[in-house]
């Protein structure tokens, strides 16, 4: 029962720290390899912010502003120079990913330690069939879905959307159909790195900012476009659910084996239906 | 032609390269207002790479390309759309995951409020579209997409209507029927029209200055009225007679 | 005969010559440097090895922590158990090409971006597997590697600094006298000059103090300055030796058929397979090549490092790898040598840098061991930007330029 519980927050927590990469690459084809180091600050900018001013949705909000100034950033000066040059984006990207982890334990060596609150929403318990369960599990749960219906709201029912699933497809007609491409990319990458930095933040205080957390949510982040369709959004949603499920019950079972067999999830998706499970 | 106005489009000596290949090597011609200009050449000669500079998918090395008096050399293509050029890519020119009404919402760029007007008309220009409306257009027949193509280059906004090989892949009957509509729709709605075409015999009937271009350049350019005094010429870079 | 010493001793070959006697003269001006430098001196070693498949063959591995972290597993765990230490870098080497052509196999089949991201999971995933498997920190602690603390290591050292450093004046001198320009001529003269006075300076020193060293050999020396003497040295030694040697053997295997059809894969594979090149086998050849000098290297770190723990199987010292390849330049020899190197050495001694902010109490030691690492991914993201060939990469494609302006301004005649 706790690890249903578990595998639902799991894959929360796995759709907040992909979505951005699948938007990313579905876009822009850039494979956006610091997504979970993103993921990672997000989550100690949230617990500094939320130390600093005890304030629960204003950390929030301005560690998403912050993530989406970052990423605007980030676009402009270091991704533009290398559109079109895959090997020059991987080699960045992973560069970034470096730089961001070494700087995370730069500044904050041992993590920190999200605080006891008198919230109940926040670190309050609740026992269902016998088991206590952290309340803010289900927020998670929560949020993660939140996040897939708007998403797929904005996708279906907006101009934006239609912009994106357009540029998605095809970006040189979505030009010649009008849209300006090159502020629809700074726009997606910020907003991609903002909701990485916003689900690390989300993540805080379930699972305190750990200094693995970025490398650990980096490589399950990877997982979800190989599993669930490089480009689609909705896959994502379905590949998180999948590997949440996967990953959970294996911690269950076999805890050491955990992150082997997510691999190999990935391998067997890979050489058996390369364009992921679920389409578009 | 001293007493017609300014080209609405005018291109002059450009030269593209694409991975290092010098595919324009001087490319000059002009299209005149309210007129229906077509670009003719055999396979490969850089009918589409013309089309595609102009629309500013390639960046030319050289040359310029004025459209109603404004150096747009080089500028990107959705800003090259928004002053009034509509560009139908003869593939690809659909997007196959989003609905019929997705497209053409999405290629209509003018007032929201005049939107369902317009599409009102292009569904009755293509009555056979309405009926797929929410349907995606992946799931339409290859000549259904060629339609969505089309109707999508009309709903836009445009003063020029540039269509690459709309032909192609049609029904002949339905060629000839379209493409006298066409020809009717722009005189009405005052647009000029710059087509690419292999399909010579059908060129001749809609068109009123015609283009020749071979290896990169365009060779020579006449009224559609000269055609006849022109046979060699075109027998020559075309390989037919027209 | 003295054709064969005369095709040893090629001008051209001056420069690696003298890099390497000057190299091997460093411990006897500074002690010091012979401790500090193996470390450095095996992030060369595997930058190079990286360098062979993702500069030649061109396949993006992010995993090559993994054919590093075994071969200093394995070393470490054969050297508990007693094994001889050249002994061990030979398996630890062989099994490391093994597992990384094991991990090759799907690279035929994933392309690109798909396989970089598999080897980075790979990789950590050994890591995470070996960490909570073992459920508390896993360390192979080695102790003094009693090859290291043999005398003949001495003597087979000054041999071989010897014969360096005679190659090293012949294509010298070779170089001198078949060289034309008058300008050039002095040029080369006053640095043979020099080269030759440090030379010789370091072999009177390096002779002198290990005859002292012998003759209080003879009195008994107290054990613990034996080693003192005699460990670094030998460590440095094989650490040089190695990394020259697997030089080396790439640069031949690099400039064989089969290096050339390396580059024919990464540039264009279905052509390569058309004109006849076996991709897949060729490939994997690759990850032989690159996983056995990995795996070398790792050897090598266990002599530097006596605790191996599941963090080399980290990502970051793939990342050393990339770094020092990219800095350096990928598809050449030398460039990941000597970015590989720069790299090591701004990481791991760098951070002598920051004292002052230490001192001032604002970071710890810890902390302060990082910056340079993170100076190094400031520059590494530069270098992918600007200079997207690498240091030595550009020069050897752009460099004729400033030679053209230096020789300019020298006044010579271009020819």
């Amino acid at each position: 029962m706790s690890a249903l519980i578990d595998s639902l927050v799991y894959a929360s927590m796995i759709y907040m720290a992909s979505l951005g990469l699948v938007i990313v690459f579905g876009l822009m084809d850039v494979f956006n390899l610091a997504q979970g180091a993103f993921f990672g600050l997000g989550a100690y900018l949230f617990v500094t912010l939320y130390y600093v001013t005890g304030n629960l949705p204003l950390s929030l909000i301005v560690t998403a502003t912050i993530g989406f100034i970052i990423g605007f950033l980030t676009e402009r000066l270091l991704i533009r120079p290398i559109y079109g040059n895959p090997l020059a984006q991987l080699l960045l990207t992973m560069g970034l990913l470096t730089l961001l982890v070494t700087f995370m334990q730069l500044l904050w060596p041992s993590g920190l330690v999200f605080p006891e609150t008198g919230d109940f929403m926040l670190s309050g318990y609740v026992t269902l069939s016998s088991i206590s369960i952290r309340v803010y599990k289900f927020v998670v749960i929560a949020v993660g879905f939140t996040l897939f219906a708007l998403v797929n709201t904005i996708l279906s029912k907006t101009m934006l959307g239609i912009k994106l699933r357009s540029g998605t497809e095809n970006r040189e007609l979505a030009a010649i159909f009008g849209v300006n491409i090159s502020r629809l990319f700074t726009l997606s990458f910020s907003t991609a790195v903002a909701l990485a930095l916003l689900g690390g933040a989300f993540v805080a205080p379930l699972t305190h900012a750990t200094p693995d957390l970025p490398v650990h949510f980096s490589l399950l982040a990877f997982a979800i476009p190989v599993v669930g369709g490089m480009k689609s959004y909705s896959g994502a949603f379905y590949a998180s659910l999948l590997i949440g499920f996967i990953d959970r019950f294996t911690a269950y079972f076999v805890p050491w084996l955990t992150f082997a067999v997510d691999l190999l999830v990935m391998i067997i998706v890979l050489i058996i239906k390369p364009e992921g499970l679920f389409e578009r | 032609m001293s007493n017609t106005p300014e080209p609405i489009l005018s291109v002059k000596e450009v030269h593209t390269y694409i991975s290092g290949f010098h595919i324009l090597q001087g490319v000059s011609f002009q299209v005149e207002r309210l007129s229906v200009t077509a670009i003719l050449g055999r396979n490969g000669v850089g009918k589409t790479t013309t089309l595609k500079t102009i629309m500013g998918l390639y960046k030319p090395s050289k040359g310029t390309v004025v459209f109603k008096g404004e150096n747009v050399t080089g500028q990107p293509p959705y800003y090259i759309t928004r002053k009034g050029i509509s560009f139908v890519p003869s593939e690809k020119n659909i997007f196959s995951t989003l609905t019929v009404d997705e497209n053409l919402k999405l290629a209509y760029n003018g007032p929201k409020d005049k939107i369902s007007d317009k599409l009102e008309l292009v569904y009755s220009l293509f009555p056979e579209l309405k009926k797929f409306s929410g349907l995606r257009a992946g799931m339409l027949s290859g000549g259904q997409q060629r339609m969505l193509a089309l109707a999508c280059g009309m709903i836009r906004e445009h003063d020029l209507l540039i269509l690459d090989e709309p032909s192609e892949g049609l029904s002949p009957m339905y060629v000839k029927n379209f493409f006298r509509r066409l020809k009717l729709f722009t005189a009405e709605n005052k647009k000029s029209v710059l087509l690419v075409e292999q399909n010579f015999a059908f060129a001749r009937e809609i068109t009123d200055y015609i283009y020749l271009m071979d290896k990169g350049v365009v060779v020579t350019g006449f009224s559609a009225g000269e055609i006849d005094q022109r046979q060699d010429v075109i027998r020559r870079i075309l390989g037919v007679s027209l | 005969m003295v054709e064969r010493i005369k095709g040893i001793a090629l001008p051209q070959r001056f420069l690696g010559y003298a890099v390497v006697s000057l190299m091997m003269l460093l411990p006897w001006l500074d002690r010091s440097l012979a401790t500090a430098l193996p470390l450095a001196l095996v992030w060369g070693m595997l930058a190079l090895s990286y360098n062979v498949l993702l500069g030649f063959a061109g396949v993006p591995s992010f995993g090559h922590a993994l054919p590093f972290g075994l071969g200093a597993f394995l070393t470490a765990i054969l050297l508990r158990a007693g094994f001889p230490y050249l002994f061990t870098i030979i398996i630890a080497g062989l099994a490391a090409a093994l597992a990384y052509v094991a991990m090759g196999l799907p690279a035929y089949r994933v392309k690109g971006l798909y396989y970089g991201i598999l080897t980075l999971a790979t990789a950590e995933a050994v890591r995470s597997a070996i960490e909570s498997y073992a459920r508390t920190t896993v360390a192979i602690t080695v102790g003094t590697i009693p090859e290291f603390t043999s005398v003949a290591g001495l003597y087979l050292y000054l041999v071989v600094f010897t014969m360096f450093s005679i190659l090293t004046l012949a294509s010298g001198i070779m170089g001198f006298i078949y060289s034309k320009r008058t300008a050039l001529k002095v040029f080369k003269a006053v640095l043979l000059a020099l080269i030759t006075g440090l030379l010789v300076f370091g072999l009177y020193s390096a002779y002198t103090s290990t005859y002292s060293f012998l003759v209080q050999l003879e009195e008994t020396l107290p054990y613990v300055k034996m080693i003192r003497f005699l460990y670094p040295l030998n460590l440095y030694f094989v650490s040089l030796m190695m990394l020259y040697i697997s030089y080396y053997i790439i640069k031949r295997i690099v400039t064989s058929p089969l290096g050339s059809s390396f580059i024919a894969i990464r540039e264009n594979p279905v052509r390569a397979s058309v004109i006849g090149y076996n991709v897949f086998t060729h490939q994997l050849a690759a990850f032989f090549a690159s996983g056995l000098f990995a795996g070398i290297s790792g050897s090598i770190y266990v002599a530097v490092i006596p605790t191996v723990m599941p963090d080399v199987f980290a990502t970051d010292k793939t990342f050393i790898a990339l770094t020092g390849a990219i800095i350096g330049g990928l598809g050449t020899l030398v460039g990941p040598v000597v970015g590989g190197v720069i790299a090591g050495i701004l990481r791991d001694y760098l951070s002598n840098i920051t004292p002052a902010l230490i001192t001032a109490g604002w970071i710890s030691q810890q902390q302060a061991q990082l910056i340079p690492s993170f100076m190094l991914g400031v520059i590494y993201i530069g270098v992918v930007l600007g200079l997207p060939y690498g240091i030595w990469g550009t020069w050897l494609l752009k460099g004729w330029k400033l030679k053209r302006r230096i020789e300019k301004l020298l006044g010579f005649e271009t020819s």
